[in-house]
């Protein structure tokens, strides 16, 4: 829909200067769009985590790879609970409120390792797949040449990386819709790849993957020289199930678009969660058991960087329209593999949004975009580590993968374990919990959470043994930036009050005229909340609680300033307005609600809401009580109503929300 | 959804409600006088529970307007909306807001029965948009109660 004409007011000269708050984080996404963020990472695993745990336990990979994608429905109820309690969650805002500071720098620090290495082994890993069909077509397409599929990957990540950066930079909205678009795709290639390899596999006989571990040379780690763990079943199921956990990557990036999730938040989280746990559990599970089912051992040992397109290459039917399958599954997983580049930068911008929201980075690194509202400057960041890491790894999936799952699996253990502490710590009532809790009189214990986080810390501990590469690189990395951080934070300490530090980045935009605000208008309806200052915070989220699908609501603030008459000259916002508009922020956030914040300056803020109500054709107008009264409001308004809107008929509702929750309605 | 369209102002008033008051020096003595001439003219009975009511509401959020009119008012124990038209041809400052000039006074009460609350401020902003400053200027040119009269009539047209 068109931005609405200027009312009546827009059209005056008494306007001389507005300020239109802009910023990204106001922008909500649906469900379906956030868990298909979650997904270009989750599901892109598909790709190369049964290569990577086949050449480390053997044949068996799929059934933990099984088990790994079952459990990453546990993971996505922890993800959930933690979510319904922080708005600005994740693995750093829950054990922080649990655990502390440092602990929290710690277990970011370690997630921050697997984030820079998603994007690395995803892309990497997409340019091999595309240097496995190049060098396979050559020969059919009559062309002589055979490309270097290690150098090719190199440049295909970096040609990726550098795509996704620009699209970060222009904000969730644009980089979401790719995503959204890349998991249909991939619908599409899984259904007709599984449909084609699962009858392939019952006309040739359904031979089921062995369950005996046969582990590779690195596979054992610092325990290779002890035979009790191959002969002890329990420690090799756990050595099996380290090397599939790779699977789960992507899960904090739910967590941190849940802010950017449209309303009802909650109950779209869960429906996300849902959708990406069906997705990626069928995906991943089903192709990697009809690789070991379908593809020949001696064939596939060729193919572990590229297992599903040798598992396209080994269905039934001719040659070259098997090239052709192959020629899709590749391009389809060339797409979601670099989607999952794009799911790190969201997720490391979130992670590190959160750290520089607490002070803990510099405040250099919020400042926004000037044209896009993001935060370009942890982008960057992200964006350069991740191009350092693809050049040094040299086109190596399966170092990179051996390197991975270290952060990923050492936060997951600090979520969970915080997730149970303030279980106990903070008994306020939660909008969701992970399910199994056992209640005894007053008590109630968390055994389902608790159990998860046992599974957790015995597979971490695994891993830490089992993994050298994962965990060496992992330690390495993570004292690194926890050193980084704990620097960084107490160099901000000295330099800025917290209170800055939680404060918003806002963008302003400066116009001569109310026609600034009308093209951030897109709905039919339009609603205009008056807020003097932050004590009038329970009014909004009345309002938003109020507000229907089809309405803009559109915060205002006027600045008080005497001896103006309507405008003046705003170059940045005070202190108390950046509190206010950061409040406002925050509640429309909370609800998923977008809505149009602006400031005006003037010195009769009645005066300020009647021009900018009629210049934005709102029906309702929502004010605060004031100490003269509501009845004194109305009457005001009525006046400048009819003195601003001369010859117009359109009437406006005015509504008042009082703390005992009472709603009064007048219509002028 | 437009607003249901109020009585019309000419209606509201008469020759005896509209004063010319070229010696106005002081708000409150306009006011005064204003509200005895309705009180008088209304049978409206003691003028000074009215006077009263008025002026308390000017001591809340300012009744005038950027365009020179200014509008007190008070809902008040009254059987029907009762309105008077003063016009003040040197103006008058302001009390409260003294960069704003007076030129038009519409002062009236209204019955303070809660269901008559909507048409107290339809009252309100139908007069806000008749008494824009052009026409302001047109009532003070038109020199006798009659003319004025004549005029509001054919602006609502």
């Amino acid at each position: 829909m068109s931005p609405p004409p200027p009312g009546p007011a827009a059209k005056g000269s008494r306007v001389t200067e507005v300020v239109v708050l802009t910023t990204a984080m106001l922008t909500f996404i649906s469900c379906w769009r956030a868990g298909a963020v979650v997904l270009n990472d989750l599901a892109s695993t598909a790709f190369y985590v049964s290569g990577i745990a086949e050449q480390a336990i053997g044949k068996s990979a799929p059934w933990f790879i099984l088990a790994v994608m079952a459990f990453s429905a546990c993971m996505l109820a922890v993800y959930v609970e933690g979510s319904s309690m922080f708005v600005r969650g994740g693995v750093y805002t829950v054990v922080k409120n649990a655990m502390g500071s440092t602990l929290a720098k710690a277990s970011v620090s370690a997630l921050m390792f697997d984030y820079i290495l998603t994007g690395p082994v995803s892309s990497v890993s997409a340019g091999q797949y595309v240097a496995g069909l190049l060098n396979q077509s050559f020969p059919v397409l009559r062309i002589g040449w055979h490309i270097n599929p290690d150098h090719f990957s190199v440049l295909f990540a970096l040609a990726v990386t550098a795509y996704f950066w620009r699209m970060n930079i222009e904000g969730i909205e644009e980089s979401s819709e790719k995503s959204m678009r890349i998991v249909q795709l991939t619908g599409v290639m899984g259904a007709v790849l599984l449909a084609w390899a699962g009858y392939t596999a019952f006309t040739r006989g359904v031979r089921w993957p062995p369950f005996s571990l046969s582990f590779g040379r690195e596979a054992l780690g610092w325990l290779d020289g002890f035979d009790w763990v191959k002969s002890c079943t329990v420690a090799a199921i756990l050595v099996g199930l380290g090397h599939s956990f790779l699977g789960m990557s992507g899960l904090e990036t739910l967590a941190q678009v849940y802010r950017e999730m449209e309303a009802p938040k909650l109950k779209n989280l869960k429906r996300a969660a849902v959708f990406v746990f069906l997705f990626a559990f069928v995906l991943t599970t089903v192709t990697s058991f009809l690789s070991v089912m379908i593809i020949p051992d001696q064939v596939r040992v060729h193919y572990l960087d590229n297992l599903l397109g040798g598992l396209a290459m080994s269905v039934a039917g001719p040659y070259r329209v098997r090239l052709v399958l192959q020629a899709f599954v590749v391009v389809v997983g060339a797409m979601i593999l670099s989607g999952a580049v794009n799911t790190s930068i969201i997720g490391a911008n979130g992670v590190l949004n959160r750290l520089a929201e607490d002070g803990i980075m510099a405040d250099w690194f919020r400042w926004l975009h000037p044209v896009y509202g993001t935060t370009h400057r942890v982008i960057h960041l992200v964006v350069g580590l991740q191009v350092v890491t693809i050049l040094l790894c040299r086109g190596d999936v399966y170092l990179l993968g051996e390197a991975y799952a270290f952060g990923m699996l050492w936060s997951f253990v600090f979520l969970t374990a915080s997730l149970v502490v303030l279980r106990f710590k903070d008994r306020t009532p939660r909008e969701w919990m992970v399910p199994l809790n056992v209640r005894w009189r007053q008590l109630e214990f968390p055994l389902g959470i608790s159990l998860i986080f046992l599974v957790l810390l015995t597979v971490a501990i695994t891993n830490l043994l089992t993994k050298k590469v994962a965990t060496v690189s992992g330690v390495v990395f993570t004292i690194v930036f926890y050193l980084i951080f704990r620097f960084s934070e107490s160099f901000n300490r000295r330099r800025e009050t917290s209170n800055q530090a939680q404060r918003e980045k806002l963008n302003l935009r400066l116009s001569p005229d109310l026609s600034a605000v009308l093209p951030a208008i897109k709905q039919p309806n339009r609603t205009l909340i008056a807020l003097r200052d932050a004590n009038d915070l329970y009014t909004l989220q009345r309002a938003i609680q109020d507000m229907s699908p089809k309405t803009d609501l559109i915060v205002f603030h006027s600045k008080r300033m005497s001896g103006l008459r309507f405008g003046g000259t705003i170059s940045s916002l005070g202190p108390d307005q950046e509190g206010l508009f950061s409040s406002v922020i925050r509640i429309a956030e909370k609800a998923g609600k977008t809505v149009v914040p602006m400031m005006v300056v003037s010195n009769d803020s009645s005066y300020a809401i009647a021009q900018t109500a009629l210049a934005v054709g709102a029906t309702e107008v929502v004010l605060g009580v004031s100490r003269q009264g509501t009845e004194a409001q109305v009457e005001r308004l009525a006046m400048l109503w009819g003195a601003l809107g001369t010859g117009s008929t359109a009437s406006v509702k005015v509504t008042f929300y009082r703390l005992s929750g009472y709603k009064m309605q007048i219509e002028i | 959804m437009p607003v249901a369209k109020a009585a019309s102002i000419a209606d509201l008033l008469t020759e005896d409600l509209i004063l010319y008051l070229p010696g106005a020096k002081d708000k409150n003595q306009v006011i005064d006088k204003l509200v005895n001439k309705l009180a008088k003219v209304r049978d409206l009975g003691d003028p000074a529970p009215l006077l009263r009511e008025v002026l308390r509401r000017e001591q809340g959020i300012s009744t005038t307007l950027d365009t020179g009119l200014s509008l007190p008012h008070a809902r008040v124990e009254v059987p029907d909306i009762a309105t008077i038209l003063g016009l003040i041809p040197l103006g008058l400052p302001d009390s409260k807001q003294p960069e704003m000039t007076i030129r038009a006074m519409f002062l009236f009460v209204s019955p303070s029965r809660q269901e008559a609350f909507t048409r107290h401020l339809h009252l309100l902003r139908s007069v806000a948009s008749l008494f824009q400053p052009a026409f302001i200027e047109q009532l003070l040119a038109a020199g006798s109660p009659a003319k004025a009269l004549e005029l509001i009539r054919k602006q609502e047209k």
